[in-house]
């Protein structure tokens, strides 16, 4: 008597349900005559109950369970632990006839170079085929031989196939030691095309049997959605990595293309160009991309082969990662400049950082206005030839309507020297063409309009929740990002007790109006006239960044000296003097927006007012903008809508120095959720996602 | 505003002024009557030179999500592959906006 025959039956399960009971039901009644059998079970993830039934029922059952839902992986971790000289790999939506691995074994009996063999696939309760092998049927795109035909006598005969399906077919043990694991790169879907391919040029011959037979419910476990994807994206695979010169000319045959989803496309394309650089040689990778490179050329334009391939050699790892950061208002110091600055300290270690200006601007200035090193990032002037004829202070998106061309072109190319494109400061109308790019929104100050660009960058980061909601009202666009700015004016000499009589505001003598210094003035004289008894000693301190020629500056001293009271005006004060305002002063007022009607003239974020309470003080802000989203109301602060509030808020202050010390301290709590460390976390989660959409490969 | 009231009251300049805002409001409704019949012209601006053919707004399904991984183990050269990659862009000029 010969010895046993050992099979193991491996199958890979993914929310089988009731189809797995009747699958097993079946491989136990198969003849097992000369045959020591083995079943394995890896599971991918279920979640409908099927893996504790087959616990309770089936204990002599070997499951395994897959770390991640990837067919191919399963199929590897499956084919590792199973011990037999033959291994089947099936399809458990199934059920098969008593002589399935009989059938199987009859044909590997025949010729010793036969790796694999495929059974007689039928649709369930039907004598309709699904399939007998597999063939390639034009340009690269493959079928199952028999498909949807009737079963007759011209399926009779075991025969020789190119392609077997992975739905049903046992493999020789040592065929599977020859050609190695199963590329999960694959995932699933083609998966068992290219290992055919691979049996077949390790000298393995791949059969179909007609005496083993599986009858297949097609429970499919996957979206139509996922299938045609993995499907489309594995023919490039395939091609990448056993017909390479043919994959240039298959790109206008594919279904992406002829579906228009030309960003799944340069997707596909990128992985396998990917795929193909692992399993070729130096020449006919060579070969392949100047095929490729004639193709995309005709199919995507130069701007986006050069973005292909520049892409390209970010993924294949040859050179870092550029990012491009561009401030068209850079050359003067605000809260835009810093918020960016401090996202450039952090990828300045991590990437190549090119900041890109329209005006000379060094980035020595962001040490003097904000104490931020930038001595890694380089730096590239960019004029934009437009406003260089206007000779204008900085561009202005406002006045590009009625040209017949996008004047801010110029910037659109830069940007296509860089994988990371930030626009840094609002201008709506550049168009970015990295493969990534990130548009950070500190205000929607204009509405849509002629060659309005914002909807094309990959993300829009917002500054607060004032900011969003106005993206949505103007734009109709959902922000992908909200990340305060990062406030750090920290100072360990400050404390509640330790303040002087000193009101202060900190915010730009804007030539607009909007910060309303001129008001505040004036409700400080009126403090001081109405109660002077409560306001003795107290001064009131106003700073802030101010252009050349502000004639807004002029009003304000003009309302000073109107004022009879002790007012001191710090227009540019440097950055070391304000921390000691700060330092000092016991409370802090900000009114951008009183009475403004148009949003965008209202304070959006409010930096200072953050800044300020982390030095304890007690902050008496306008109730509106992003200032509602930092003090709240009666408890880290006060919230007012008029100047007669203003004034009330400020007494009770004045006068109940506890009260102010209690407030203070909370304000200084309430400050820590602005601060540079909750800053930087969020920036790690927007730059984790922008490197998974430069770099990430598909997963399930 | 009442006609009748502002001669009882004197307040010819109001009715001088609301004869000036009746004007308007006609003006307008023609001008806007116009607009709408007007036989259209097609006036075909180029939106930027520099679009990009890859970018699909909204994005296609992707029904994949996305993991880093090292880059790749390449059998073929990685020197000579960079080279070729920059020769290839090398040799691709963008013309600048308004070129063609």
């Amino acid at each position: 008597m010969s010895e046993p025959v050992s099979v193991s039956v491996l199958t890979v399960t993914y929310n089988p349900g009731e189809f797995l009971e009747k699958f097993l039901g079946s491989v136990s009644a198969v003849d097992r005559q000369g045959i020591d059998l083995e079943v394995i079970v890896v599971d991918n993830g279920s979640t409908d109950g099927s893996l504790s039934w087959l616990r309770d029922n089936h204990p002599d059952i070997e499951l395994l369970i897959n770390d991640e839902n990837n067919y191919a992986r399963a199929l590897n971790r499956g084919i590792a632990r199973s011990r037999g000289e033959f291994v089947v790999i099936s399809n458990n939506d199934a059920t098969v006839d008593e002589g399935w691995l009989q059938g199987f074994l009859t044909v590997f009996g025949r010729d010793e170079t036969i790796g694999a063999v495929q059974s007689k696939i039928l649709f369930a309760g039907s004598n309709i085929l699904n399939s007998v092998g597999v063939e390639e049927i034009e340009e690269f795109y493959f079928t199952d031989i028999g498909w949807e035909k009737e079963d007759s006598r011209r399926y009779a005969k075991a025969a020789r196939r190119e392609y077997v399906s992975g739905g049903s077919v046992m493999f020789r043990r040592a065929c599977l030691e020859d050609v190695g694991p199963w590329d999960e790169t694959f995932i699933m879907y083609m998966e068992d095309i290219d290992y055919s391919l691979r049996c077949r040029e390790r000298g393995w011959e791949v059969w179909y049997s007609p005496d083993s037979v599986l009858h297949h419910h097609y429970h499919g476990s996957t979206s139509d959605q996922l299938c045609k994807y993995l499907c489309n994206r594995n023919r490039f695979y395939i091609l990448a990595k056993h017909f390479p010169l043919q994959l240039p000319d298959c790109i206008a045959s594919s279904h992406f293309f002829k579906q228009g989803e030309m960003d799944l496309l340069y997707r596909a394309l990128l992985s396998s160009v990917r795929v193909m650089c692992e399993h070729q040689e130096t020449g006919t990778v060579l070969n392949v991309l100047e095929k490729l490179r004639d193709q995309l050329l005709k199919h995507l334009g130069k701007v986006g082969t050069v973005k292909f391939f520049s892409h390209l050699e970010v993924v294949l790892g040859l050179r870092p990662v550029r990012v491009g950061i561009y401030d068209h208002a850079g050359h003067f110091a605000g809260g835009g400049q810093r918020y960016v600055a401090e996202m450039a300290t952090v990828m300045q270690d991590r990437y190549e950082v090119t900041y890109i200006f329209n005006n000379e601007v060094s980035l020595d200035k962001y040490r003097e206005w904000f104490d931020i090193d930038l001595s890694r990032c380089a730096v590239k002037i960019l004029p934009i030839p437009f406003f260089e004829e206007r000779d204008a202070f900085m561009p202005d998106e406002g006045i590009v309507m009625l040209e017949s061309h996008n004047v801010f072109d110029v910037v659109a190319r830069e940007s296509l020297n860089y994988d990371i494109f930030i626009n840094a400061n609002m201008l709506g109308k550049v168009n970015p063409l990295a493969p990534v790019s990130i548009f950070v929104c500190h205000f929607p100050d204009r509405e849509r309009s002629q060659f309005f660009q914002v909807d094309k960058y990959t993300h829009l980061v917002i500054n607060g929740d004032y900011t969003g909601e106005w993206v949505q009202k103007r734009w109709q666009l959902d922000p992908t990002q909200r990340i305060y700015p990062p406030v750090h004016m920290y100072n360990p000499d400050s404390s509640a007790a330790d303040k002087e009589k000193l009101i202060l505001s900190v915010s730009r003598f804007e030539i607009s109006e909007s910060k309303k210094q001129v008001e505040m003035v004036q409700t400080f004289d009126r403090l001081c006239r109405e109660h002077p008894e409560q306001t003795s000693g107290w001064k009131m301190v106003l700073a802030g960044g101010a252009i050349p020629n502000n004639t807004y500056l002029d009003k304000v001293y003009e309302a000073v000296e109107q004022a009879g009271c002790d007012i001191a005006v710090l227009p540019n004060a440097p950055v070391a003097d304000i921390r000691d305002l700060y330092r000092r002063a016991a409370i802090f007022w900000h009114a951008c927006g009183l009475d403004e009607e148009r949003p965008e003239r209202v304070e959006h974020f409010g930096m200072t007012t953050v800044e300020a309470m982390q030095n304890f003080c007690v902050p008496i802000v306008i109730d509106g903008g992003g200032q509602r989203e930092i003090v709240e109301h009666e408890h880290s602060g006060f919230r007012f809508s008029s100047l007669e509030e203003l004034q009330r808020y400020t007494l009770h202050m004045l006068e109940d120095t506890d009260e102010r010390c209690r407030l203070a301290e909370r304000a200084y709590e309430r400050s820590h959720s602005f601060n540079r460390d909750v800053f930087r976390g969020e920036l790690d989660k927007l730059l984790e996602q922008v490197e998974l959409d430069l770099l990430g490969q598909d997963v399930l | 505003m009442n006609a009748a009231w502002m001669i009882r009251n004197g307040e010819f300049r109001e009715i001088i002024r609301a004869i000036f805002v009746e004007i308007g409001h006609r003006t307008n409704d023609v001008r806007t009557w116009w607009l709408r019949v007007k036989p259209k012209k097609l006036v075909r601006v180029p939106y930027s030179a520099y679009e990009d053919p890859t970018r699909c707004i909204p994005p296609s399904p992707r029904p994949t999500h996305t993991r880093l991984v090292p880059p790749p183990d390449m059998r073929a050269d990685p020197q000579r592959v960079s080279a070729g990659i920059e020769n290839i862009l090398a040799d691709i000029v963008i013309e600048e906006a308004g070129e063609s």
